[in-house]
């Protein structure tokens, strides 16, 4: 081992969201010697960063939002141990024929169908407990979006939702978990699958933040820095990419892989996701109980590529999100309990690329068309109708999108010229370096990801230990 | 307090912008006499270093502009979506900028002894909630450190 490395690992990890966590879990239960690398910190549930000024700085890349070149599209990004699902809501959905084909055809994948991902789903569903709201507890806001959606003649059913024990009845609101739940009442990885992996012997770093990738023969070395200053290198045979789209991307771009991965970068797809207002005459209190309870569950909309949720924000979010300034601004925000909330989210179909720029910053072209903004009216609109009919007097759309949700980068696909990763997860052409995570999707899904990407991490894990083996 | 990432007199432009975006309405405060702008720290130490630099420019550059051009330049900015192509992104990334800052600070309610973040709450009735506690002690932070084989220092355990 040369001097300027810490050490050597059969297997290290880089990123800590559902797709390392599962991965972790299943290869340290095997009994396989893993290293997990974090940029983001870890936070005790009783020291999650509490205003909201402070959780958006801290557990999300780029100080909250990245902008895409539109300045549109504002990507959210989990940055701490658990990746994404310390703020994620939750939803979990198993996707179905209609996802599998667009992928088949995107990625030449023959395994992307229901039936074969269903044993992997299987083998992800214990990990963390799944269960829909119960109705009693749906507040204001849930009530005029099945009400709405009833008019229009959509179907709104029901969101599964990885939670257990929030204690609605005792007077708990789940918009203030969006910063982390300090109840573990949320299915998010630290103190579900991540827990299993340290408790099987995962070795984790947090604030670890790999810069550059090496491959040496019979080696490959995880360059980066420990706590922002101290440079640090440590080595495996096996490599997990599992940083998501735009950390894979820049990790890969930086250090040198696009000659070899010409598709590097060129896959991204997101959903645009839109907050609708209506304000109304009588108190909604959507911030109030479980919020996000319900989705529209109807194939006419998911052919359109538009899902709705039935979310709502806190307050300096709401506000940012909310048009304008000034006194009107105020007059708004003034009604904060009176507002409800609609979100359409839109499913891209044009890729859009990552690059960096000539310092090494990240340059996001979310690649949507006419096509994705006729959609986002069509959406606006049918969201507008919907609280109208529940009696808005006034609605508006939020100024820009929100983009937790993306997918691509480092695509899978069995042609090694338009994708990233094969359909065994290796990079194209590197046998040791692997991937499974939101950035190996071949495209948008329409539905929320994290059951999938524990799925797919799942049957990745088998085929490295296979390999291992 | 001082900013660690602004200096006093850009600090005092952003004062005046914040007081054109929440300029107050007799129950809510106007944003200056808040003095929340001192807590911009929370947000500067994590923004990307070219977002603080272009932020500290753009202070630089409106310091010794009168109000009326900067409350025009923010209604330019709301006017982005007749502007095309990189002119038009721009505008909307120094308009959800500084709104970003303003109403992060405002409506955030940091811990603030003078009082304003309380009336903030109250002028708009937030009264989001966990009310409970977790029963079951939390083993999760002493796994996590037996797991890290290094020191806060980088040094092998
Ligand atoms: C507010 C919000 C709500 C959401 N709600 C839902 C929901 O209800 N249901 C759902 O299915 N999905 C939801 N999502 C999306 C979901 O959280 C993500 O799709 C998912 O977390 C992606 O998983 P991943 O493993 O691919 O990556 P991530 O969870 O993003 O994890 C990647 C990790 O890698 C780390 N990393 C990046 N670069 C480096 C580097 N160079 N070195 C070291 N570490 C690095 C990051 O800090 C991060 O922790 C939500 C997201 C957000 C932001």
């Amino acid at each position: 081992m040369s001097p300027d490395i810490q050490a050597n690992y059969p297997v290290i990890i880089i990123g800590s969201g559902p797709s390392g966590s599962a991965i972790a879990s299943e290869l340290t239960r095997a009994g396989v010697r893993c290293l997990m690398l974090e940029a983001g910190k870890y936070y005790p549930r009783h020291l999650f960063p509490r205003p909201e000024i402070d959780y958006y700085s801290q557990i999300y890349w780029g100080g909250g939002i990245e902008l895409d070149t539109t300045a549109r599209n504002g990507i959210m990004r989990g940055k701490a141990v658990g990746g994404g699902t310390l703020a994620y809501q939750g939803i979990m959905y198993r996707f179905d024929e209609f996802v599998y084909q667009s992928w088949r055809d995107l990625s030449g994948i023959s395994y992307f169908t229901e039936e074969d991902m269903q044993p992997w789903y299987d083998r992800a569903e214990p990990l963390l407990h799944m269960a829909p709201v119960d109705e009693r507890y749906r507040n204001e806001c849930s009530r005029i979006f099945l009400e709405g959606h009833r008019k229009l003649g959509y179907q709104a059913k029901p969101e599964l939702r990885a939670q257990h024990n929030c204690q609605w009845d005792r007077g708990n609101d789940c918009i203030m978990c969006l910063g982390g739940c300090p109840l573990d009442s949320k299915g998010s990885m630290p103190h579900t699958v991540l827990k299993r992996a340290l408790r099987q012997g995962l070795h984790l770093i947090p604030e670890f933040e790999v810069d550059q990738v090496e491959v040496k023969a019979g080696s490959i070395i995880c360059r980066g820095r420990y706590r922002r200053d101290r440079r640090m290198s440590f080595s495996c045979r096996r490599l997990v990419l599992a940083a998501a789209p735009l950390g894979n991307t820049r990790l890969l771009l930086k250090s040198g892989f696009r000659d070899r991965l010409p598709a590097l970068g060129k896959n991204f797809y997101i959903h645009a996701q839109w907050f609708h207002f209506g304000l109304f005459d009588q108190e909604i209190n959507a911030h109030k109980g479980p919020f996000q309870v319900y989705g529209s569950q109807d194939m006419r909309l998911r052919r359109k590529g538009i899902k709705f949720e039935n979310t709502f924000a806190p307050p300096a979010g709401l506000a940012w999100l909310y048009p304008g300034y000034g006194r009107r601004h105020h007059a708004f925000m003034r009604r904060y309990r009176y507002v409800s909330c609609i979100e359409s989210s839109i499913r891209s179909f044009h890729p859009g690329t990552i690059r960096l720029d000539r310092n090494d910053n990240l340059v996001i072209d979310c690649g949507l068309t006419g096509d994705e903004y006729r959609r986002t009216r069509e959406a606006r609109n049918m969201a507008y109708q919907m609280l109208c009919s529940a009696g808005a007097r006034e609605v508006a759309t939020s100024c820009f999108s929100i983009c937790p949700h993306h997918f691509g980068g480092v695509n899978m696909g069995v042609d090694g010229g338009r994708s990233c990763v094969d359909p065994e997860f290796h990079l194209h052409g590197f046998r040791d370096i692997y991937c499974a995570d939101s950035s190996a999707f071949p495209g948008a899904t329409g539905l929320n990801p994290v059951f999938t990407i524990l799925a797919l991490s799942i049957k990745a894990s088998q085929q490295i230990l296979k390999e291992m083996a | 307090m001082t900013s660690k990432y602004f200096t006093p007199a850009q600090l005092q432009v952003f004062n005046r912008i914040g007081d054109i975006i929440a300029p107050g309405d007799g129950v809510l405060p106007r944003f200056s006499e808040t003095g929340l702008i001192h807590q911009i720290d929370r947000m500067a130490a994590y923004i990307p270093a070219q977002d603080a630099a272009g932020l500290r420019l753009l202070a630089d550059t409106l310091r010794f502009m009168p109000d009326l051009a900067i409350r025009l330049l923010l209604k330019i900015t709301t006017l982005n979506r007749y502007f095309p192509g990189p002119v038009g992104a721009n505008l909307r990334k120094l308009n959800l900028g500084l709104k970003g800052i303003v109403f992060n600070l405002y409506y955030s309610f940091p811990d603030d002894p003078s009082g304003f973040s309380l009336r903030i709450r109250e002028g708009i009735s937030w009264d989001g909630a966990i009310r409970t506690r977790p029963a079951e002690p939390d083993d999760l932070p002493a796994l996590v450190e037996a797991a890290n084989p290094l020191n806060r220092d980088g040094s092998a355990r």
